[in-house]
């Protein structure tokens, strides 16, 4: 079974007098969907960035399929906190960037992107600007140039964050479809209580200061969504909403005293 | 011809249609005796000036002379300013070095060193193209310096994610991001290529139009400094467009350049 390991992770930070994460295990296995929260601060970016290889932890080990990592690779793609994607490539370019470092022939390689800006609901957009796109138009590019690299393991910092509303609920299907299909272990960030309930199939709470793991949620609505139930109907559910009282709970711990 | 051509032959035409009254006014002028000839020759005298000059063959002599200096300090000073800020953009050894030396430097106005130029290289060719190398490598240097620093780090992270080496990452990344920047540099330099040169040769040169104005002026040939004056606007304007279609080509990517 592919896995993404992270084992009793320690980060620390040039310059900085307290490690921002200490002693964080968390691991991914292929088909899971492990979302990381916690407030502002407690080091979730920083992890996803020692799964990605760009960041070097001071103590732990972090592995991918028993290999340990030290540096970034094609087993694993990253969508960033912002898009990150280049304004100087239209959205087709940038979804077949990792295509065409591997050499992929130019028409294979417009024909892929093309097919995976369908995925995200961005069919007919591939020879805009970066420019002339909306932030979540653009998450959504970044999400697609993600899975270009057919990666098995995918890590995703907020990949929702600058959506509104409306275009994240259609998004997080959009994500939950897409994980099934592809069956890749996700690891994601997310800010939304209600997101990482309806996404994971395993919520890991940090808390900063420095950044430790202080609850782990193994929720089954994703899985459900998975088995064909409406989405709806899961939030609906009384579990649903007994689910987010003890998740939010869980990451306000602490903060009143 | 489709709409877009003839709004484009419209919008040039209108661009001209101010310099071409000024001309027909200024003749007017200069026939009618307001315009008194030993101030600004009429137009139709310049024109004389031009036609005279180009069958005598000193005209393009000298318009070739002068360019040939423009473009040989341009590229003198513009290849060292790219590599100096190329390499102090992307190393920080570099930068530590030779910024705060450069940025010493870049304080003196490069037109203040005549007289020490003059000193050092009579005037000889060298002294002009060190002058226009000066002049131009700032503007590079800034620009190619300021762009690859003001590249999104982000962004470079994410060629590092895709497995890039240091060339890819350069050429792929850092060279695209840095290039609206570049351009920047390239055409400010262009525009003090020029300036240094007219003033380099006006001071002291034995050819080129800084020269065949200051002759001019000795034998109080007015057509032929206006002349001169003339050239110079459109030999600046034919470089910046020049560099206009060169930016249009390799950022056809970036907003400031769509059409419409
Ligand atoms: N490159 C860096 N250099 C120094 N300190 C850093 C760096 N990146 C993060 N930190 C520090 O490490 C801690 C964790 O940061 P991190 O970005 O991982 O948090 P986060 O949980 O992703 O926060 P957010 O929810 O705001 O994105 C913070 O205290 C931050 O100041
Ligand atoms: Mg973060």
């Amino acid at each position: 079974m592919p896995q993404l390991v992270l084992d009793k992770i320690s980060i620390h930070y040039d310059g900085q007098a307290a490690p921002a994460v200490e002693r964080v295990s968390i691991d991914v296995a292929k088909g899971d969907l492990v979302v990381l929260v916690g407030r502002s601060g407690c080091g979730k970016t920083s992890l996803l960035n020692v799964a990605a290889g760009l960041v070097t932890p001071a103590r732990g080990s972090a592995s991918v399929n028993g290999q340990p990592i030290t540096g970034p690779g094609s087993d694993r793609a990253v969508v960033f906190q912002n898009d990150a994607l280049f304004p100087w490539l239209t959205a087709r370019e940038n979804v077949a960037f990792s295509l065409r470092l591997r050499g992929v022939r130019p028409a294979e390689r417009a024909r892929r992107a093309d097919a995976l800006l369908d995925l995200v609901k961005l069919g007919g957009a591939g020879g805009k600007h970066i420019w002339e796109l909306s932030g979540g138009m653009r998450q959504r590019v970044g999400l697609a140039r993600a899975l270009a690299a057919e990666p098995e393991f995918l890590l995703l910092d907020e990949p929702l964050g600058a959506l509104d509303a409306l275009t994240r609920e259609r998004m997080q299907t959009t994500l939950l479809d897409l994980w099934t299909a592809s069956q890749a272990g996700l690891l994601m960030v997310t800010h939304g209580i209600e997101e990482a309930l309806v996404l994971a199939t395993r919520i890991v709470v940090l808390a900063p200061g420095p950044g430790r793991v202080v609850r782990t949620f193994e929720p089954n609505f994703s899985r459900r969504y998975a088995s064909g139930e409406a989405i709806r109907t899961i939030k609906a559910d009384p579990a649903f909403a007994a689910a987010r009282g003890d998740l939010t709970d869980a990451i306000f711990e602490g903060e009143a005293a | 011809m489709s709409l877009a051509t003839r709004l484009a032959l419209g919008r040039n035409f209108i661009g001209w249609l101010l310099p071409a009254l000024v001309i027909a006014g200024w003749e007017l002028a200069s026939r009618v005796g307001i315009m008194p000839a030993n101030v600004l020759p009429a137009p139709s005298a310049v024109a004389e000036a031009f036609w005279r000059l180009t069958l005598s063959g000193e005209l393009v002599r000298n318009i070739g002379v002068s360019t040939a200096r423009a473009l040989a300090g341009f590229a003198i000073g513009g290849s060292i300013g790219f590599a100096l800020g190329l390499a102090n953009g992307l190393s920080t050894l570099s930068r530590g070095l030779t910024d705060t030396t450069l940025q010493m430097i870049r304080n003196i106005p490069h037109l203040a060193l005549i007289p020490l130029v003059i000193l050092w290289f009579g005037i000889d060719e060298e002294a002009k193209l060190f002058l226009v190398a000066l002049g131009v490598f700032f503007p590079i240097y800034v620009n190619t310096l300021l762009g690859i620093q003001s590249v999104d780090p982000q962004l470079v992270e994410m060629g590092r994610v895709y497995g890039m080496d240091r060339r890819a990452l350069f050429l792929r990344v850092i060279l695209p991001g840095a290039l609206p920047s570049i351009f920047v540099g390239l055409r400010y330099a262009l525009g003090i290529m020029w300036l240094t040169l007219i003033v380099a040769e006006t001071i002291s040169a034995s050819s080129g139009l800084g020269y065949m104005a200051m002759q001019a002026r000795e034998f109080l040939l007015i057509d032929v400094v206006v002349l001169s004056i003339l050239i110079y606007a459109l030999l600046g304007k034919l470089a910046d467009s020049l560099a206009r279609l060169l930016e249009r080509l390799s950022l056809g990517w970036h907003p400031a350049f769509q059409n419409g």
